[in-house]
């Protein structure tokens, strides 16, 4: 399958962010079916694909982000055209 | 349509919380990718928001942003957004990226990024919560 790996890697994010918008857990039919697609695209793949994506997977590291964004928020009516937030 | 999500800190009370915007340009006004300067500078018009913390002045700590076609259906924000997500999640905040005729920007502060899911599945729940109620 080609994309194997990439598309392996979408579902996975979509099942873990489906997870959290659901607040913690699936049905069991849904979780079934993204581990049966994830399987599939699993097989799918080469070796050496599935070695960079279990590296990947394990080496999950924290994301970096900025001490702080430099912004602030600001009053907004509805009708304005206006940002409901700016810097700092 | 520009939607907006921002987790937000009030150095006065010590509260937080997410306050969500959702602004529109009228519909059909673009197709595909939004015109230069949507949202900075033409956010379009506010119709509906959910201030749990009031403003002004509140520290931002995170913020969702979802700029499409008014009349973009959320059955095409959501997986769109979902490939977003995926392709960026490997990057330093902000994330910037266009999925489709969506465009995302994501940014949070590093004491956020360590749970980075759960607070994006606030934030797009937020989002998604001022359209569909506006």
């Amino acid at each position: 399958m080609i994309g194997a790996a990439k598309r392996y890697r979408e579902i996975l994010t979509t099942l873990l962010m489906e997870r959290e918008l659901a607040r913690g857990s699936l049905s069991d039919d849904e979780e079934s079916r993204y581990v049966e697609e994830l399987d599939r695209c699993w097989w799918a793949m080469t070796d050496s694909e599935q070695t960079e994506t279990e590296r990947a997977i394990a080496g999950n590291e924290p994301i970096g982000g900025p001490a702080d964004l430099g912004a602030e928020d600001v009053v907004v009516a509805p009708g304005e055209h206006r940002l409901p937030r700016q810097a700092a | 349509m520009y939607l907006t999500a921002q987790r937000v800190h009030s150095a006065a009370t010590g509260n937080e919380g997410i306050n969500a915007f959702y602004y529109v340009h009228g519909p059909h006004i673009w197709q595909g990718l939004p015109p230069q300067g949507i949202p900075d500078q033409n956010p379009g018009e506010l119709v509906a928001h959910t201030v749990v913390i009031a403003p002004p002045g509140n520290r931002v700590r995170s913020y969702l942003d979802v700029v499409a076609p008014d009349e973009t259906p959320w059955a095409e924000i959501r997986p769109a957004f979902m490939a977003f997500v995926s392709d960026a999640q490997r990057r330093q905040f902000p994330w910037v990226g266009i999925v489709g005729r969506c465009l995302f920007r994501l940014g949070m502060e590093h004491a956020l990024a360590q749970r980075w899911q759960r607070e994006i599945a606030e934030l797009y729940r937020a989002a998604q919560a001022v359209r569909i109620g506006g």
